[in-house]
């Protein structure tokens, strides 16, 4: 009762120190009638706000509707029409719109396109081919050029690469060497990691996972692929597209441990 | 020290003015309206900082923001009414001048329209329905 009291009291002490700015910022006596009247009534609903809330729910949700009819009816006399300026800024933001759905779209292809030829080439599947595009400003028009590109492969046990990474070998690349062959040749036919979800292959086998748990040093997600690999679908894509190597990355994800 | 900048200005004007309307009235005339509208649109920016404080009162107390605008629109048609009649006036033209600040008063009770409403609405649902009752 006593906080429903303060908060009307509060309302109307703020709506007089309104009145009374108001009437400071006037500029002439000519208004100050007209002005008094409206403020004066502004005050007479706020001191009956408890009144009319008892008697009719919200008042001022209909005194703004009310208000805005009032405008949209003024409003409504006058002809909206759209400026030259708005248009042209419409066509701008269309022309931009377009132009980025081109862009996705040629990326999309391309990587598709390099996906099928490093598979041709070098007879592994990536798992995922990524186009990065960068926009090239030449006189007026904007081209769209390729970026980098980045490739990823599924992830392979160190022994059955050629080469080891050249990322830091780590004890569990060491531990993973003395296993045997036939954990090997299981884990290459399970499907593809998905990049996003990082599910390790290796789990499936046990002296993995418990040699992966035992050295949780390396916490990078990504590593290189073995040299060959590397360099085959290096030289893939840089016949097919002109890509300078800097711009191409070959990664895998990082073996278990990289997770844990 | 804003206000030595437009007291100098107002007189260079006015001894302008004074030198020139005895050669071309025309001339005389436009130079207060421009400088009365140079005045005006200088201290537009001073309001500004008022018109903050007055809103930050408003957002602090929660009172509904509907107020706030009725009463600023209040104030934008008195000066703006104000400003216009003025010019009218320095030109000469007493009858428009007063037409114009006719034009602010009748726009100004125009904003008080739907508040009327909202009450006349209460006050007629207050009273007990159907007359014959008594």
């Amino acid at each position: 009762m006593v906080a429903w009291l303060g908060d009307w009291l509060h309302d109307i002490i703020a709506v007089i120190m309104l009145a009374v700015c108001t009437e400071l910022l006037l500029p002439n006596k000519a208004m100050l009638r007209y002005t008094r009247l409206v403020i004066g009534l502004l005050v007479l609903l706020t001191l009956l706000s408890p009144l009319l809330r008892l008697l009719q729910g919200d008042i001022t949700a209909g005194l703004s509707a009310g208000i805005q009819q009032w405008e949209m009816s003024t409003a409504q006399r006058q002809v909206k029409m759209p400026t030259l300026a708005d248009i042209q800024r419409q066509a701008e933001d269309l022309k931009h719109k377009q132009q980025q759905q081109a862009a996705n779209l040629t990326g999309s292809t391309l990587s598709k396109a390099m996906e099928t030829a490093i598979v041709r080439y070098t007879g592994q599947t990536a798992s995922s081919v990524e186009v990065k595009l960068k926009w090239i400003k030449e006189g007026d028009v904007e081209m769209v050029d390729m970026d980098t590109v980045t490739v990823t492969f599924p992830q392979m046990l160190p022994e059955e690469e050629a080469a080891p990474p050249r990322g830091s070998p780590t004890a569990s690349d060491v531990n993973s060497t003395q296993d045997g062959q036939e954990g090997n040749r299981q884990i290459e036919a399970v499907e593809p990691v998905s990049v996003e979800v990082m599910v390790p292959e290796v789990a499936e086998t046990g002296q993995y996972n418990s040699s992966g748990e035992q050295s949780d040093s390396d916490e990078q997600l990504w590593q290189p692929v073995n040299a060959e690999l590397d360099k085959q679908t290096r030289a893939v894509l840089t016949e097919g597209w002109g890509l300078s190597p800097e711009a191409i990355i070959v990664r895998q994800p990082a073996s278990i441990r990289g997770e844990k | 020290m804003e206000i030595i900048q437009i007291v100098g200005l107002g007189l260079i004007a006015t001894v302008l003015i004074l030198v020139v309307r005895e050669q071309k009235p025309l001339f005389a005339f436009l130079l207060a309206a421009f400088t009365g509208l140079f005045i005006f649109l200088f201290l537009l920016g001073k309001i500004d900082s008022v018109i903050a404080v007055l809103s930050d009162l408003a957002n602090r107390s929660g009172i509904p923001s509907i107020y706030l605008k009725t009463v600023l629109k209040i104030i934008g048609i008195a000066y703006i009414a104000e400003f216009g009649a003025q010019i009218v006036r320095d030109a000469g033209q007493e009858s428009i001048a007063s037409k114009i600040e006719f034009a602010g008063k009748i726009l100004i009770l125009v904003m008080a329209v739907p508040i009327i409403s909202v009450i006349i609405e209460t006050v007629i649902n207050l009273l007990p329905t159907g007359g014959g009752a008594s």
